[in-house]
């Protein structure tokens, strides 16, 4: 006879990970099966640290990126797909900053805020005490006295200082009438900022591939069973529920059905609404959930600004000398700007500037007289924001024809940035250069550098099963139930009714916590 | 009689004979790789010896785990070897100042450029090298906690 799990989780990515921790936190045998598509990538292995150290940007999950305009296309504007997310056990954290920011209470009424994009069903002071135990999950290191929104609990971990260039770098943006603050960022107390951060020799940045180990390490847990290479092909449902998945084992090349109480889809923006999409039935024609037309739609990223300068001099010797930026302000991410067609927007330090590849230079031939002189020669330093974009119905993903890796459809995107976009970009652009100038920084010499509105990508994408109270504008309500299926959810950036200015994963992990108490509050 | 480091052998890292590397391969190894201090560092006196453990991680991780590089560092000892009794006074021009990136690599005296010098190069600028132009931390280096008396980065008048 086939087991019958209470929960069917589609995706091992944070999202499954802090629902399977609230899940098991309140009944710590629950059947709990995870599915990731993609395969396991051991962490901390010490030759992928070299590798990474010395062939540079190789990682070993690098082969589960996209493959642009093979298995991933556009339709309308050029859209970034590769390296924006990881397809194995524990999804994007194999990758991510760790940037960990809260939305604002007024990103929770964008349309009454800014008549653009979506409120959500429920207020900031609904999700506060989820973000408090998120923070706490991930281990997020911050400054709580900064302005920011509203918190009920300090940070869990302090922040990292400013580094020198960054200092210099915050007296410019005070002189230009913001206030800087500390990146709150998610790294544990075993970090030892050795720079490394995209593949940590130490698991000090918060991955979700630990944190899911240690929950089946727990003997309690008896019931916990992640599966990896197990590609979900639909879902299996009559007209108001969920009976199960249909999936591909990637290691048997044998398909089978498995039974759940209760399918939690939490495989990210892309492939949250290509499951619905055609998981076809004779009760959903046009896919689970889909009666409205909704899935898919609303398709949102953050676009990112770059602006670079040039000094004469570098007499410091300075380098960035951390993986990540700590400098930022959220004083222009504010929905009075975006009412004045300024664009909400969140600024911070380019992570990888001042730079010099001290052993680029020596690998060429260069002697030390001459690297001497490029380090204390001129120097670059440069800054990056994130501009909001609002949900436009046209905006979409579909599954395109024929089959990706891991046995995915093909992925396609239609996306047009928004109108007014550019111009708010611009006038962003020009502010973010005479900050740099106030840091004594000239124009870059080089124009393509020195501002730059670059390509929409996947990383932040949601939006694409928008969370909402009307069934015509949405695809699940406030419980990330989707319409009409009474046992099916959506946990994944793809509810987010709006993208705010600030990365998503912070949101997304305590909307995460809430659903699992919910889930097991409402346990049959 | 040709000379063993200007042998052709294309552009694919050598395969790695079924063995462990030797002893004597290692001391010639780690010679090279003390030289880029000699060469390059000569402010940071000792600073090769102090981060010889890394040093051994990282070869211990090249030769046992795949696809290792065995093949590479046996030959790059051979080609040491000749280039050292041959033309010892051209041994950094030869081995180390040598410009040899992916696609131009053809000879074993370029093998030994691109698949050894240039990694311990990079450990090297990595682990201590990057301490010459007045750095605390770079990527690659541990820095240390922000919990130290000490912050693990330069900072500045405000932190």
């Amino acid at each position: 006879m086939t087991k019958e799990y209470e929960y069917i989780l589609v995706g091992s990515g944070v999202a499954a990970t802090m629902l399977t921790q609230s899940l098991l936190e309140t009944t710590p045998s629950a059947s709990i099966l995870i599915l990731e598509a993609g395969p396991r990538i051991e962490l901390r292995d010490r030759r992928s640290w070299w590798d990474l150290l010395v062939k540079k940007d190789e990682t070993p999950y690098k082969h589960t990126y996209d493959v642009e305009g093979g298995e991933s296309t556009f339709t309308a504007d050029k859209w970034g797909f590769y390296e924006s997310r990881v397809r194995a056990y524990g999804g994007s954290t194999m990758h991510w900053g760790g940037w960990s920011l809260r939305y604002l209470p007024e990103d929770f009424r964008c349309f009454t805020e800014v008549g653009k994009g979506a409120d959500w069903p429920f207020g900031y002071d609904e999700l506060e005490p989820w973000y408090s135990a998120a923070e706490v999950a991930l281990s997020v290191g911050g400054v709580a006295e900064e302005p920011g929104p509203p918190r009920r609990a300090p940070y869990p971990l302090p922040a990292f200082p400013w580094t020198a260039h960054e200092a210099l770098l915050a007296d410019a943006f005070e002189k230009h009438g913001l206030v800087p603050g500390h990146m709150p960022l998610a790294r544990n107390a075993r970090c030892m900022t050795t720079g490394t951060c995209k593949y940590c020799p130490i698991g000090a940045r918060y991955t979700a591939t630990d944190h899911l180990d240690e929950l089946v390490a727990t003997p309690a847990h008896s019931g916990l069973d992640i599966r990896t290479n197990m590609t979900v092909l639909n879902v299996l449902a009559d007209r108001k529920h969920a009976y199960g998945v249909h999936v591909l084992d990637g290691n048997t090349k044998k398909e089978e059905t498995l039974q759940g109480n209760r399918i939690v889809i939490c495989a990210g923006a892309y492939e949250s609404p290509k499951l619905l999409l055609r998981s076809i039935s004779p009760d959903w024609p046009n896919g689970l959930g889909n009666n409205s037309d909704q899935v898919g739609r609303y398709l949102v990223t953050h676009t990112m600004l770059r602006v670079r300068g040039e000094a004469k001099s570098n007499s410091e010797g300075w380098f960035q000398e951390y993986d990540f930026p700590t400098l930022m302000s959220r004083s222009w991410d504010c929905a009075e700007r975006a009412r004045a067609g300024k664009g909400k927007v969140f600024l911070y330090n380019n992570r990888a500037l001042p730079h010099t590849d001290i052993a680029a230079l020596f690998i060429d031939g260069a002697t030390r007289d001459k690297v001497n002189s490029e380090v204390f020669g001129a120097r670059e330093a440069g800054l990056d924001a994130f501009i909001e974009e609002y949900g436009e119905p046209h905006n979409r993903i579909t599954n395109g024809t024929g089959e990706g890796r891991f046995g995915l459809p093909k992925t396609v995107v239609e996306f047009r940035r928004g109108e007014g976009v550019n111009e708010a970009a611009n006038n962003t652009l020009d502010e973010m250069q005479q900050i740099l100038v106030r840091a004594g920084y000239e124009r870059h010499s080089d124009p393509k550098l020195m501002r730059q509105i670059q390509t929409p990508r996947g990383d932040h994408s949601s939006g694409t099963c928008r969370m909402g109270a009307e069934v015509s504008t949405s695809v699940v309500d406030r419980n990330l139930c989707v319409h009409g299926v009474d046992n099916l959810y959506v946990c994944s950036n793809a509810v987010l009714p709006n993208a705010a200015a600030v990365n998503p994963t912070l949101t997304l992990a305590a909307l995460s916590l809430r659903l699992g108490a919910h889930l097991a509050d409402t346990r049959p | 009689m040709s000379d063993f480091k200007d042998e052709i052998i294309g552009r694919s890292a050598l395969s790695a004979p079924d063995r462990e590397i030797s002893p004597e391969d290692m001391s010639i190894l780690w010679q090279l790789f003390e030289h880029i201090e000699k060469l390059w560092f000569p402010d940071l006196p000792g600073a090769a010896m102090s981060i010889k453990p890394q040093w051994l991680d990282y070869m211990r991780a090249t030769v046992t785990q795949s696809p290792s590089l065995l093949g590479e560092y046996e030959s790059a000892a051979r080609v040491f070897i000749e280039v050292s009794s041959s033309s010892p006074d051209c041994l950094d021009e030869l081995m180390f100042s040598r410009v040899v990136h992916e696609e131009t690599v053809s000879t074993r005296l370029d093998h030994a450029k691109y698949f050894v010098l240039n990694p311990f190069i990079r450990v090297f600028a990595a682990l201590a090298g990057f301490k010459a132009f007045g750095g605390r931390n770079f990527n690659g280096y541990m820095g240390g906690s922000r919990f130290g008396d000490t912050a693990p980065v330069r900072v500045g008048g405000r932190v």
